[in-house]
């Protein structure tokens, strides 16, 4: 058995992916996302890399090393109400209208936090706190413009797949293509069930 | 350039931490947070959790400043099938909150403890003793 630190499948190593896609550049990308003033959508499909890509973006902009850093903030929503509303509460504290926020799920919050997010809320939480650039990652259209429109294919799957384990037999990479076809496209899916192959 | 120095890394619960900590020509201004922490490792959610601190604020641009901390008596180190949990001394740089990481065991004989696989077909098979009567 391999030690749950040592799964070339766990959270910590997939989460530490770089986003990938044929003709992708991330440098084209930021220049672009700083043209639509740091307002934007990643859209997809499940298990397409669309937290994958925020996370990228959240390092990118923490790296002090980096001439276009900025202060950020990455919110993944929560799926329970309780702790989504205690959430919000802290993040209305933590933000200034300079940060980026960075939000991971953004159809789970009510139509009310989104409002306020786009910067349509109240006049008084508009204007004292929360960031005036946000970027969100969502399945469906939103009311912001799409920055990415994230898909997967396999041989993307397959580079990943080795990213994460050179060693992989081909057995593993086989199975690996099934299961991208029977869960239709999402990477994320595939290397959940590859964990516990190992 | 920073680095945490330690004597060894295998601690047992209650033995006391202590290394040293080295910066070469940093910037004014920078401050590092020495800290004590654990985290998980392996299949879903991540946990971490910060259990002590000390806060170091360089005044020259070379130096060194030793730390100390107790190893706490609970969570030890372990590993798995589907979670690892790490301890960790972290030299986090303020402002910028990168980190520099150095991977402890505590745990009795300061040796990780390892779960065995589940064994699917003896699962819930046999009361575990002292739980089911």
């Amino acid at each position: 058995m391999i030690p749950a630190r040592d799964n070339p499948f766990a959270s910590h190593r997939v989460e530490s992916l770089k986003y990938r896609y044929p003709g992708f550049d991330f440098d084209d990308a930021v220049a672009r996302l700083e043209q639509m003033q740091w307002r934007a959508a990643i859209l997809g499909p499940h298990g397409t890399g669309k937290t994958t890509l925020l996370l990228e973006l959240h390092r990118y902009l923490q790296n002090s090393n980096n001439d276009r850093s900025k202060p950020s903030r990455i919110w993944f929503v929560p799926r329970d109400r309780s702790s989504r509303n205690q959430q919000w509460l802290e993040l209305l504290e933590e933000c200034s209208p300079q940060t980026i926020l960075l939000v991971d799920g953004y159809e789970r919050l009510s139509w009310s936090k989104r409002l306020q997010l786009l910067g349509l809320g109240p006049t008084w939480i508009r204007q004292s706190c929360l960031p005036k650039s946000i970027v969100v990652t969502t399945h469906r259209p939103v009311g912001l413009p799409v920055w990415i429109h994230t898909t997967s294919n396999s041989t993307t799957m397959e580079e990943l797949l080795l990213e994460l384990h050179p060693t992989a037999s081909p057995e593993t990479i086989d199975q690996a293509r099934k299961l991208f076809t029977t869960r239709r496209g999402n990477i994320r899916d595939v290397f959940w069930k590859l964990y516990d192959s190992c | 350039m920073i680095e945490v120095q330690l004597s060894k890394l295998n601690y047992q619960p209650g033995e006391t931490i202590e290394g040293k900590f080295v910066w070469k020509q940093i910037g004014k201004g920078i401050r590092f947070d020495i800290r004590l922490i654990w985290f998980t490792e392996g299949k879903g959610t991540r946990d971490h959790q910060t259990i002590q601190k000390q806060l170091i604020e360089p005044i020259e641009v070379d130096g060194s400043k030793s730390f100390r901390f107790v190893a706490p008596t609970w969570p030890h180190s372990f590993s798995g099938q589907f979670i690892s949990l790490r301890w960790a001394i972290e030299a986090v740089e303020l402002p910028s909150e990168e980190a520099t990481t150095v991977i402890l065991v505590i745990a009795p004989e300061g040796q990780e403890i390892v779960l065995p696989r589940i064994d699917e077909s003896a699962k819930f098979t046999k009361p575990i003793e002292g739980l089911l009567r």
